[in-house]
């Protein structure tokens, strides 16, 4: 008896570990030694504070999960499946049942994502350290034990920790819209797949729009009044698809304008790890891409989204992108409950942003109109002779037909030469345009970030 | 002659200290794939199983199985009690390292003993991640005799872990091999209080899993064989299964029920565990 069971013991595991060597060694052709590697969260008292305090919200992201990671498996193991496999199928199990009942925890992604999973770990790896961050600075500012000076010391003490992983984190430097939209893959998914796109979009735009009425909310009441209309402003998203939903990236400037200007760095990394989102699903939804390269492809990307030189542009740029490209293409800006957006700037409010930021700006003595412009500019004179221009219009629309008709850069009509005193840089937000006229780059960034866009707590 | 009494504690304590050794050598196998939120995805020695996956707690992960218990039941009315207190840190990329202090009870109706049953310390080290090539690991640890039952030498065991990923499951092999004295049927206080540590000469086996992910749950299954440390001990034969299911983004608790069905020492187990998972600051 016992021979014959050491007979069937023995027999049994030479067959099983012959399986899983024949397992193991499939597709030998694309094998790849992987490194990467899983971190845990920084631990801190204010772990999972956004769960307890926005359960509601905090759950679409468990959707959102199962969205991303279902999206790249079936892109990548079933790329010859019907366009509705995706379109129709994925989005109706996605909308109808996943985000009407999200999933009470975390989903782990590789089990839904399997073979993408094996494919770019590295990638993989970069997304989560990413939403890691993404979950840890909701946290902090769901945390209403911490004081605001806390919460910026928090937020950087977690971007400083991100940043420590190099070979995970995303670059903390804008990357212009080439390296997302010029490769030969570029596009290929959005093409195809027009309604999921949408969807992703409308997932990314949540994620960065939570943090405005987070950050500018005046109390509990009002952040939580705002994650409330964030959270409806992106179920409305759903209603009509594609029409309702972004219709290009959301950008975090432009969307969550107030926590950009508070946390640049986190938001240009937030608008990378999006970026990325969308060039994977790019190269693994372009047919010209072989099955064998896509791997070469998506670490290719990878790495130009984590170094600080690839198709790099300045904040300054990535400000005005985010700006001209429009946000009402991208869902809107977010607000919070307690600050309407009906908040226009005055000339009062001009001076007090710039007061704040402690420049020096000396009313200047009305002068003539610009030949370009429709309205006369209240001027200031800046440190060193430098000027600030700014002309506050009525309403956003009136500024923007005298705005749309300028060349950004030059800050002229594109058929007609101006010469500015120093190098201008336009600034445009709802019914302000202004025109910073210095040479002093450090300056030139002061006064931008002292006119960020409206929905500063003291802007009303 | 060891007493009958004696070598049915003997059996009982080798197959609950067998998962305490297990768990040192693999010990820091609390293998945990994702972030700590998915704990449940992860399994370690004892945890529920004994075969457990390539895959180490996350890099500055702290992962503490504060009262993890066991109840070995075997023939002639004769029980084994363990818990493995256990705590795990991932204090570098895909290596973890593990403490185990077991504590045993002994209760057999002519023989009861009870306290520490040794030290396990272990390392497991992840040699890559999952890609065409299945997730790789080893592990070496200790196991000390310390307490009243940790026996009297010391083993080490070295330890190696494969995963292989597929849409529709999980498979695990683990092989390990221990070194240090046998254990002599001769002398059953040395026996007993060794076999309670819970060591192989060599041990293999594969595991299978299945995850449902919308409910952070893992349903597991295994089957391996083991050579007893003690001299002149049959081949041993066992097959569980399980389940690891996510509580909140911290706790995880698993369940798991086994049969040692050859060998010297059959007999039905149970477990039943919970982990907590933090980070380092």
């Amino acid at each position: 008896m016992m021979k014959a069971c050491r007979y069937v013991l023995v027999r049994g595991l030479t067959a099983s570990v012959s399986l899983l060597a024949a397992i193991s060694i499939a597709r030998p052709a694309r094998a790849q030694w992987s490194t990467a590697y899983h971190q845990f969260y920084t631990q801190a008292s204010h772990n999972w504070a956004f769960r307890r305090n926005y359960p509601a919200a905090d759950r679409l992201f468990n959707a959102f999960d199962y969205g991303h990671a279902i999206l790249y498996e079936t892109l990548y193991t079933k790329p010859n499946a019907p366009t509705s496999r995706l379109e129709q199928q994925e989005y109706d199990f996605i909308t109808q049942r996943l985000l009407v009942e999200p999933p009470r925890l975390p989903l782990e992604e590789s089990v839904i994502e399997v073979e993408y999973a094996k494919l770019v770990p590295e990638a993989k790896e970069m997304f989560e350290w990413a939403h890691i961050l993404h979950r840890q600075v909701y946290d902090v500012w769901a945390d209403e034990r911490l004081s605001a000076a806390s919460k910026d010391r928090e937020v950087h003490r977690l971007l400083a920790h991100y940043l420590a992983r190099r070979k995970a984190a995303f670059s903390t430097r804008p990357k212009d819209m080439q390296l997302m939209e010029g490769q030969p893959y570029s596009l290929a998914f959005r093409r195809r797949y027009p309604k999921f796109n949408g969807l992703i979009w409308a997932y990314h735009w949540l994620q960065v729009g939570l943090y405005e009425p987070l950050v500018t909310a005046k109390s509990s009441e009002g952040r939580r009044a705002g994650v409330d209309a964030a959270v409806a402003r992106f179920r409305a998203m759903l209603a009509d698809p594609p029409r309702s939903m972004p219709a290009i990236m959301p950008m975090t400037a432009a969307v969550a304008p107030e926590f950009s200007r508070r946390y640049p760095e986190i938001a240009i990394i937030f608008d990378n790890l999006h970026a990325m989102h969308d060039v994977i699903s790019d190269v693994l939804a372009d047919s010209t891409v072989p099955t064998s390269r896509k791997r070469a492809e998506i670490l290719r990307a990878a790495a130009r989204y984590r170094d600080d030189t690839s198709s790099v542009t300045t904040v300054a740029e990535w400000r005005d992108m985010a700006e001209e490209m429009g946000v009402d293409h991208m869902g809107g800006r977010a607000v919070t409950a307690d600050q309407p957006p009906s908040t226009m700037w005055t000339s009062e409010l001009v001076e007090r942003r710039l007061r704040d930021a402690n420049i020096e700006a000396r009313p200047l003595p009305p002068t003539g109109r610009h030949i370009f412009m429709s309205i006369p500019a209240r001027s200031y004179e800046l440190a060193d002779g430098d000027e600030l221009q700014v002309f506050l219009y009525p309403d956003s629309a009136s500024r923007t037909r005298d705005t749309e008709k300028l060349d950004k850069q030059r800050v002229a009509p594109p058929n007609m030469m101006i010469k500015w005193r120093a190098q201008p840089t336009l600034v445009m937000d709802g019914n302000l345009a202004a025109i910073i006229i210095t040479n002093d780059e450090a300056r030139r960034q002061r006064v931008r970030d002292a006119l960020s866009p409206l929905g500063k707590p003291n802007d009303r | 002659m060891p007493h009958p009494a004696a070598s049915r504690v003997t059996h009982v304590r080798r197959h609950g200290r067998r998962r305490i050794a297990l768990a040192v050598a693999l010990a820091l196998s609390a293998a945990r794939t994702l972030a700590a939120q998915t704990d449940f995805y992860n399994t370690s020695v004892g945890r529920p199983l004994r075969i457990e996956d390539a895959v180490p707690v996350e890099y500055r992960a702290v992962e503490l199985n504060l009262a993890p218990v066991r109840l070995d039941v075997m023939a002639q009315d004769t029980r084994f009690w363990s818990l493995h207190p256990e705590a795990t840190i991932g204090f570098l990329p895909r290596t973890q390292l593990q403490l185990v202090l077991p504590l045993a009870y002994v209760d057999a109706p002519a023989t009861s003993a009870h306290g520490v049953a040794g030290l396990d310390v272990s390392v497991l080290h992840a040699l890559n991640m999952e890609t065409s090539i299945p997730a790789l690991a080893v592990a070496g640890g200790i196991s000390l005799p310390i307490g009243p039952l940790g026996g009297t030498a010391t083993y080490g065991t070295v330890k190696g872990m494969v995963t292989r990923t597929l849409p529709w499951a999980r498979f695990h092999a683990n092989a390990q091999l221990t070194a240090g004295p046998s254990t002599s049927s001769d002398d059953p206080t040395t026996s007993v209080a060794n076999d309670s540590r819970d060591l192989s000469r060599w041990l293999a086996g594969l595991a299978v899993d299945r995850t449902f992910a919308f409910h952070s749950l893992l349903v597991t299954a295994e089957s391996f064989a083991e050579q007893p440390i003690s001299s002149g001990a049959a081949v041993a034969w066992s097959a569980g299964a399980g389940l690891r299911y996510q509580l909140d983004p911290r706790w995880t608790m698993d369940a798991g029920i086994g049969r040692r069905f050859t060998g010297d020492n059959r007999a039905w187990y149970v477990t039943l565990g919970s982990a907590y998972s933090l980070g380092l600051r």
